[in-house]
């Protein structure tokens, strides 16, 4: 349903998202995100591969963003693929895109 | 006058004075501005513009089978409301003379068959009113002008203009 | 039975007129199956029947109908594609719910209907799997409570409300998607969803099975609160749900503004009035203020200036529909309007005349200007009046399609020219006469796939239908590829009728028209399908009663074309006045093709009874003599050569005057018999003018020279 990749020999590392960011797999995800977070200062979240997103999915997404914010890494998230259904998901809750979504998406 | 009694307009036409109830009769005007129009019935004159509406006016002189008469200080056109088929329409009707407007009683009026010919004036004229110094013939506005004598007319009519 | 205009009568016929916009759009999807607009227009008109009809406790109607709209969710979600099979089987749907629909008046289903019911169901099933019935669960579950017994009372206008909306930290883990409601309300009406992320915490905090989102939602809908709260059932133990009313559909309000965003702030209590006040007496922007003085976050000042927004917008757009949408007008009204416009366009003649007479400058001016008023006025009361054709052809959709199903045949429709306007009246007219038609075309006309084969054409058949305008008509033709009309067959059927004779003075469409008088009917063997030739006598009565005419070319095996040529609008003409004899006639202009000196024009043909036209060979009619004037014909009488559908004729008359505008007016029963006028004019002086039958003229001109 979903599974992450976390490659550190990109620069900055890259964690990749593959399936879906939805309820099911926020735990999971929350796990991943969290291990790449400390192991680098630099991190892309790549949301190239992801299917689907429900709220929760959204809401972690917010979260990391938040993270990035707040301490003094870099965290890129980074919609691909996803870019649109982000959008549509955005829309439909009425959520403006959070910062760290909303910066370039070229890599 | 009694109540029961009813309006007629008397008008004459070809020396015979006629009556015709005064409910059909929209109004009495003079009879000119009249456009002819080509391919009818010699007894159809044409029409008129009465305020804004298209009235078709027929010659009750010809109508009856007389000649048509010189038009004179006295000739009136009456605009009359006839049943044609189904339909309540305006029809101005050209006549020698109008001479006013007498109350008749029920009783004074006397059925009597309708005889002669379809291009008679006798076929519109279903009963005699009786005053006291004349007799007056009362004219069925719906009969002046009938679908089917019309029909035949312009029938007539194409099979002049055919052979 | 129920009396008219009760309730459930009013539903049925909106779901009659439901049920034709679904039929519409399936047509509409059967060309283009990924038409976004057809499919959500189906899928709505399905969901509104269904609504409507729970109000009314129709179980039969609204369980049959909740499966096909079922399926439509799935289609409008991009889970099922729209196949050929998907619409055979929604329109069997769309005639079963109107069946349904009939049994609602006696309150009975009989047997047959029920057994009907269960079958199509089961077919309607198969295109939904497991997962998406549950979708279709949760809709009608919704569909239940969106429909309140009480509703009556409250859907009366429409309302905005403020629903601010807090999920319970736990209502991921049962299942409450908070998402979900708020598709729900969407579907309610007009909505404004302000959600708010504020509450989420960063990556390291983060539960993530937890939900850390709000809303603030505003929703314009005239369901009524009631409706409102019930989307919120199955969370209302556990969510935090405040609702209020923010804008009612007052008439009395006429402000367009809102509430100024402090208010909006106080309303929802996200500052206290006394901070607002302090804030407001540093008189600077208020939002930043707020802010700044750390009373409210950025987040809550962007969502109250959205709500203020929102809520202009909702007013401006009341507004708007409130003025600018269709308003129902009775058609006699606007009858009265275009004849008053017509008394205005000839008082105006008169005006003018009298201008021209005088000599006077700037009367002359005024009344030009007058001029250019009026035929603004005049355009757009005609224009009022008109309706494209589309309305009309589009009707035809599901006849061709069932038709040539009944008969084994393919055949396919193409529209053109739909754009095209016509008075109302002509269109409403047309409906049953193109229908005749139509069916004939494909009963008669196209053959079977097999024979088409064999003829080496297309096994599918094409009827064309098309409209365009042609000076001051509108052309309307049906074009078949297919048989075409045995025109000897008909000649003979004609001289065993005894309607025609055995010479051959009769030129083919004097043959063709033939198929139009009455109890004519080409086929031996009546189909069911045509019936016994009734009709197309009834179709050409239709047709000239207004005003028009109907043409018939044929051609064996390539196929049939009718047109039907009928006026524009019956009421105003531009046309040029012209003297015959003592009377005036107006002649349309837009069959004006020149004006000559006839004496500047050589005859032709042996009788000398044809003109050269610029190299064409033209017949003539001499009007005075047509209309048996009397008297000396004029000293430079004048060649008019108009055309019809590119057949000319010369109508010869006295002198020609000026351009002329007016209103045509009827002759009246007792003229309707008049051959080569139409219709009669007044004139700047009052006087009665006559208008030419162009068409009319056209026709006997070149009969007469045919013989």
């Amino acid at each position: 349903m979903m599974r992450t990749e976390f490659d550190t020999t990109k620069k900055p590392a890259q964690l990749d998202i593959e399936g879906e960011m939805s309820f099911a797999t926020v735990s999971d995800l929350h796990a991943a995100l969290l291990t790449a977070c400390d192991e680098v200062e630099e991190l892309v979240v790549s949301l190239d591969k992801v299917t689907g997103i429900d709220a929760a999915g959204l809401q972690l997404l917010f979260a990391v963003c938040r993270y990035a914010e707040k301490s003094k890494k870099t965290v890129r998230v980074v919609p691909g693929a996803a870019a649109e259904r982000i959008d549509r998901i955005l829309e439909f809750s009425g959520l403006t895109a959070p910062v760290c979504l909303a910066g370039d998406i070229a890599q | 006058m009694s109540a029961d009694t009813e309006k007629y307009l008397v008008f004459s036409v070809a020396e015979e004075k006629y009556a015709v109830e005064v409910v059909r009769v929209e109004e009495v005007i003079e009879a000119y501005g009249i456009t002819p129009v080509p391919r009818t019935p010699s007894y159809l004159l044409g029409i008129i513009n009465l305020r804004g509406r298209i009235v078709p006016v027929l010659c009750v002189r010809r109508r009856f089978g007389f000649e048509a008469a010189v038009t004179t200080t006295d000739t009136r056109l009456v605009v009359l409301q006839v049943c044609l088929g189904e339909e309540l329409v305006s029809l101005g009707a050209v006549l020698d003379a109008v001479h006013g407007v007498v109350d008749i009683s029920p009783s004074a009026i006397e059925k009597r068959p309708a005889l002669g010919n379809s291009g008679d004036q006798h076929i519109a004229v279903t009963s005699i009113a009786k005053l006291e110094n004349e007799l007056l013939l009362v004219l069925d506005a719906d009969r002046l002008l009938t679908r089917e004598y019309l029909d035949d007319s312009y029938e007539h009519l194409r099979r002049q203009a055919g052979g | 039975m129920n009396e008219l205009g009760s309730p459930l009568e009013t539903f049925r016929e909106e779901a009659r007129e439901l049920l034709e916009q679904l039929e519409q759009h399936l047509m509409q999807l059967e060309e283009d199956p990924a038409d976004h607009d057809s499919i959500d227009g189906a899928f709505r008109a399905l969901h509104t029947i269904k609504g409507s009809g729970n109000m009314f406790d129709l179980d039969d109607l609204v369980g049959f109908t909740h499966i096909v709209e079922a399926v439509f969710v799935r289609v409008r979600d991009g889970k099922l594609p729209v196949s050929r099979e998907l619409i055979d089987l929604s329109l069997q749907a769309r005639d079963h719910i109107s069946l349904l629909l009939t049994a609602t008046e006696s309150g009975t289903l009989d047997t047959e209907v029920a057994e009907r019911s269960r079958l199509l169901s089961v077919a309607f099933e198969e295109y939904l799997d497991a997962e998406t019935s549950a979708v279709s669960g949760g809709v009608a579950g919704k569909q239940n409570s969106e429909a309140p017994k009480d509703s009556e009372h409250e859907s009366e206008g429409e309302c905005t409300y403020r629903i601010e909306f807090t999920p319970a930290a736990d209502s991921f883990l049962t299942g409450a998607n908070p998402l979900l409601i708020l598709n729900e309300l969407a579907e309610l009406g007009t909505i404004l969803k302000i959600g708010y992320c504020e509450a989420i915490p960063d990556l390291k905090e983060i539960e993530p099975e937890y939900c850390y989102l709000r809303w603030v939602i505003l929703l314009t809908t005239d369901q009524g609160e009631n409706a409102v709260r019930d989307v919120f059932i199955f969370v209302e133990g556990s969510a935090e749900i405040k609702i209020d009313v923010i804008d009612e559909a007052d008439p009395l309000i006429g402000e367009s503004g809102y509430k100024r965003l402090g208010e909006i702030l106080v309303d929802r209590g996200e500052i206290n009035p006394k901070d607002l006040e302090s804030a407001v007496s540093s008189k600077s922007y208020i939002g930043e203020l707020l802010v700044k003085k750390g009373f409210v976050s950025e987040e809550q000042i962007n969502s109250a200036l959205q709500e203020q927004n929102y809520v202009r917008d909702i007013r401006e757009n009341r507004r708007t529909v409130e003025t600018s949408t269709t308003i129902k007008v009775k058609v006699e009204k606007l009858d009265e309007l275009v004849n008053l416009v017509g008394e205005f366009v000839t008082m105006h003649a008169g005006i003018a005349m009298v201008a021209e007479r005088k000599n006077d400058q700037d009367f002359r001016a005024a009344a030009e200007q007058m001029e250019g008023l009026i035929r603004q006025v005049r355009d757009l009361s005609i224009e009022l009046h008109m309706v494209p054709v589309e309305i009309l052809f589009s009707g035809y959709r599901r006849l061709v399609r069932d038709l040539s199903e009944d008969l084994s045949k393919q055949v396919q429709l193409k529209l053109e020219g739909t754009e095209t306007e016509l008075d109302k009246n002509v269109i409403d007219s047309l409906k049953d006469p193109l229908l005749h038609i139509i069916r004939n075309s494909i009963d008669h006309g196209i053959e079977s796939p097999e024979v088409r084969t064999k003829k080496g054409k297309p096994p599918t058949g094409t009827l064309r239908l098309s409209a365009y305008y042609s000076g001051a008509s509108v052309v309307i033709q049906v074009v078949d590829d297919g048989a075409g009309m045995d025109v000897e067959r008909i000649r003979q059927k004609g001289i065993e009728r005894g309607v025609i004779d055995s010479s051959d003075r009769y030129s083919e469409q004097d043959i063709l028209q033939l198929i139009f008088a009455p109890g004519f009917s080409t086929n031996e063997e009546a189909t069911n399908v045509s019936g016994r030739g009734v009709g197309m006598d009834v179709v050409r009565r239709n047709i000239e009663a207004i005003g028009g005419s109907i043409r018939i070319q044929t051609e064996k095996d390539v196929g049939t074309t009718l047109s039907i040529r009928i006026p524009l609008t019956l009421a105003i003409v531009d046309g040029l006045l012209s003297r015959i004899g003592d009377s005036l006639y107006l002649i349309n202009l837009s069959y004006i093709v020149e004006c000559l000196d006839l004496k500047d024009v050589r005859t032709a043909g042996n009788g000398g009874d044809m003109i050269d036209f610029r190299g064409e060979i033209v017949p003539f009619l001499d009007l005075r003599r047509y209309f048996g004037v009397e008297g000396a014909a004029a000293e430079h009488p004048q060649l008019v050569v108009v055309a019809i559908e590119e057949k000319k004729i010369g109508l010869v008359v006295d002198a020609l005057l000026d351009k002329y505008q007016s209103v045509i007016k009827s002759l009246g029963k007792i003229y309707e018999r008049v051959e080569g006028i139409s219709g009669a004019i007044i004139l700047g002086d009052g006087k009665p003018a006559l208008m030419l039958d162009v068409d009319r003229l056209v026709k006997v001109t070149r009969d007469e020279v045919k013989k």
